[in-house]
């Protein structure tokens, strides 16, 4: 399986990933990479804070980007009741 | 060869030179070298050797339904993967090597010679089982009540301690063998956010990984943000240690109120040469 670097953006900064992991297709990296953004917003929900600034990069072994995921598009935030965005 | 397992039991126990050899002369039963990711002990097995790990690193864990690993412990070189472990029937969870890792492979009838013949040595195992079980209530807690920064702030102390308790390091280096991905397989966090701790903590000045060695830079203040309370891991009992072996942890579970008082007793008690 192919390896995949998940670089992290947010409010600390720039963290890129030193261990690639190896996955077996863009679905798996997107489905990997939407955990990875929706544990974090998590831990920010503990702390009464979400920042939904930052950005999961995913890289392949060849330096190509083959996904950008905002934190935004992470999550669904139903604000109103009757279910506006 | 040192025994690892008695530069453990060493710590909290003042073993008779006949018991000291009894414990060394495990050495002479034959070895395993396991790759990295190879399984050392498979889940479902029937076991007859009691594995002592010498070297490496070794984990176990459990395989998800869905092929994901939860990682329910980490051994350190004189970590037991079970003293009685001949008992079961079979393995109820996988002992993963996570570095090149060496066992030794003890005869169960061997072991249980080992338990019924010195009673300083059964005690001491039982210390040994004890703080296995305490270590594993520690994870409990982590996962239930700390948050990710305290969880892995605690687990890099912690293995810290034991790394030391064993002489495998004599400052505050630790081997890392392991990968962001395999610490959130350990800390039920996802890789990204390891990765983002990590960061943070590196930024604090309290950590550096580089190779596969990890440094603590600050171990006060990386106590301090793991809330680390030493007692779990029963090491206050120096006061069966032989005056001759060294606290090799000393300066990092001091500082509670039970340490304090433990080193002044153990420096009165050197002084006169009492038992």
């Amino acid at each position: 399986m192919p390896p995949f670097y998940f670089h992290l953006t947010d409010r600390f900064g720039a963290v890129p990933d030193p261990d690639p992991r190896e996955l077996a297709d863009l679905e798996v990296v997107r489905a990997q990479a939407l955990k990875g953004a929706r544990s974090i917003i998590c831990e920010d929900v503990r702390d009464g804070r979400v920042d939904l600034t930052g950005r999961i990069d995913v890289y392949d072994g060849a330096g190509n980007l083959v996904l950008s995921l905002p934190f935004k598009e992470a999550v669904e935030l139903v604000l109103e009741k009757d279910g506006a965005r | 060869m040192t025994n690892p397992l008695t530069m453990k039991l060493e710590q909290f126990t003042r073993f008779e030179q006949e018991e000291r050899e009894r414990l060394n002369a495990l050495m002479s039963y034959p070895t395993q070298s396991f790759a990295k990711g190879e399984t050392i002990i498979e889940q479902g097995e029937k076991v007859t050797d009691v594995h002592l790990v010498l070297t490496g690193l070794a984990a176990r864990s459990k395989t998800l339904a869905d092929g994901s690993r939860q990682t329910l412990a980490f051994l350190v070189p004189g970590d037991l993967c079970d003293v009685e472990v001949f008992i079961l029937e079979a393995m109820d969870h996988d002992i993963v090597a996570m570095a090149q890792t060496t066992c030794l492979l003890v005869p169960a009838d061997v072991m249980e010679e080992l338990l019924t013949q010195s009673s300083n040595i059964t005690r001491a195992m039982w210390w040994s089982t004890m703080t296995d079980s305490a270590i594993l209530r520690e994870w409990i807690v982590d996962h239930g009540s700390r948050d990710a920064r305290e969880r892995i702030a605690h687990l890099f102390y912690e293995m810290l301690v034991r790394y030391r308790v064993v002489g495998e390091t004599t400052d505050d280096s630790i081997p890392f063998p392991i990968t962001q991905e395999e610490l959130a397989d350990a800390t039920g966090m996802t890789p990204v956010h390891v990765n983002r701790i990590l960061g943070q903590l590196r930024a604090e000045g309290l950590v550096e990984i580089r190779g596969k060695v990890l440094t603590i830079l600050d171990p006060k203040r990386l106590r301090e943000v793991a809330q680390y309370d030493p007692r779990y891991l029963h090491l206050i009992r120096t006061e069966r240690r032989d005056g001759e072996v060294s606290s090799r942890a000393g300066d990092l579970v001091g500082a509670s109120g039970h340490g304090i008082v433990h080193d002044a007793l153990q420096k009165v008690t050197g002084k006169f040469g009492g038992s």
